[in-house]
């Protein structure tokens, strides 16, 4: 459902110059602020949680138990792993792909790995503190977006922004919840949250993308070793972010590189 | 979709029949949601040295986080941003870093070491989420 208050309009809302519409974040000037303060545009996608779920496995004492979760998209898509804990290291810390140690579950780690159509997350008998039956658990979540090439665009680069403190904006909830009272959590977008809007997306062998962005944007990337036909996708932290480029040196053309390249602004 | 709810396509697709994936935005499938980011230093971090980043939160629940790490005065790295984990033993320097949360906090763990024992300095962002991570 779907809920514009009052105000709504024109305050923090904009059609495109040609068509579509813009929602800026709770106090900046749709028509003025520079595009990583909006919340949405019909001008870029927002990236979309596909699912979100909790699985678990036991630590063996030889060998290895596999997760696999079959998401069927039929397509690369980006994903996210958090070790949440287990029986023994106990649940109050959760690691974005390392183990309680700090051993990393990315390509280095050989830990995780999405195909097309499932993602398997392999539990060995070292794994975390490496005690026998102990229960591991993990989120995954699993984007509905593709690696599909989207070419930088930029509405808007400046940083100025609005100045207004009014409650307003927009505020659309997940299906099965009341907009009116649900939880911030179980809304699909709200002008009072950042979102994540994906500048450019893609696929290379090469060694850089350029973003044109000016400055250091969030990013999220993740390889496969195509040289060897491999099928599998795997997190990858290698790569850097400049003001004006994405740099993959030093994987080579072997690796094909995917990569998001969001309007989030790091310095 | 059930009888209600909100789809607007990318430009270029038909919103009454493009894929899920080629949407800005529908309500079938919720958005990452941010609440909350910020930016910091660490400075004169020894060589074999290691620190600990603290940001305290409010959501109740252990959240989604990311973090990103910038080397500012290493031989090897360059003035770049890197994702978190990260683990690099270059020629001169090596860093490892992660990132994880509580109820209450995020953690950025930076430790280095280099070749000549000297100092370095970094700046970190981080993204806080209200979406989980622990469901």
């Amino acid at each position: 459902m779907t809920e514009f208050s009052s105000d709504f309009y024109p305050e923090n809302f904009k059609y495109m110059a040609d068509y579509g519409a813009s929602v800026s974040q709770k106090g900046y000037d749709v028509k003025t602020c520079a595009d990583r303060f909006l919340v949405y545009s019909s001008a870029w996608k927002n990236l979309k949680i596909f699912t979100a779920v909790e699985v678990s496995a036991t630590i063996p004492a030889s060998g290895t138990n596999t997760i696999t979760i079959n998401h069927n998209l039929g397509y690369y898509a980006p994903f996210f792993v958090i070790y949440t804990g287990s029986s023994t290291v106990g649940r109050a810390n959760s690691y974005f792909f390392t183990d309680s140690f700090g051993y990393s579950l990315d390509y280095f780690g050989d830990t995780i790995r999405q195909s097309a159509n499932t993602l398997v997350i392999d539990v060995d008998s070292t794994f975390d503190d490496a005690t026998p039956g102990a229960t591991v658990y993990f989120t995954v979540y699993i984007f509905l977006d593709d690696f599909a090439s989207i070419s930088a665009k930029n509405v808007n680069t400046d940083t100025a922004s609005g100045a207004s403190s009014n409650d307003y904006g927009l505020r659309i909830s997940k299906d099965g919840f009341d907009v009116k009272t649900c939880a911030d959590i179980d809304c699909v977008l709200s002008s009072s949250f950042f979102n994540q809007i994906i500048h450019m997306s893609g696929a290379t062998t090469g060694d850089t993308v350029t973003h044109s962005l000016g400055y250091y944007p969030n990013f999220f990337t993740f390889s496969r070793y195509s040289g060897i036909g491999e099928t599998f996708i795997y997190y990858e932290t290698y790569p850097w972010a400049t003001s004006s480029i994405i740099d993959f040196t030093g994987m080579g053309a072997d690796y094909t590189k995917y990569y998001l390249i969001f309007k989030d602004k790091l310095n | 979709m059930g009888d209600y709810g909100i789809r607007i396509s990318k430009e270029g697709n038909d919103v009454k029949t493009c894929a899920d994936k080629d949407c800005v935005i529908t309500s079938k499938y919720p958005t990452l949601k941010g609440t909350l980011s910020g930016l910091g230093s660490i400075s004169g971090l020894a060589s074999g040295g290691s620190t600990v980043i603290t940001i305290n939160h409010s959501l109740g629940y252990i959240p989604f986080v990311k973090a990103l790490l910038n080397p500012t005065n290493s031989i090897d790295f360059g003035n770049v941003y890197y994702q978190l984990p990260i683990w690099i033993d270059d020629v001169e320097d090596h860093l490892y870093s992660r990132v994880y949360a509580t109820a209450t906090q995020i953690k950025i763990y930076v430790e280095q070491w280099n070749a000549h024992g000297n100092t370095r300095n970094y700046n970190y962002k981080y993204f806080i989420f209200i979406d989980k991570a622990k469901l």
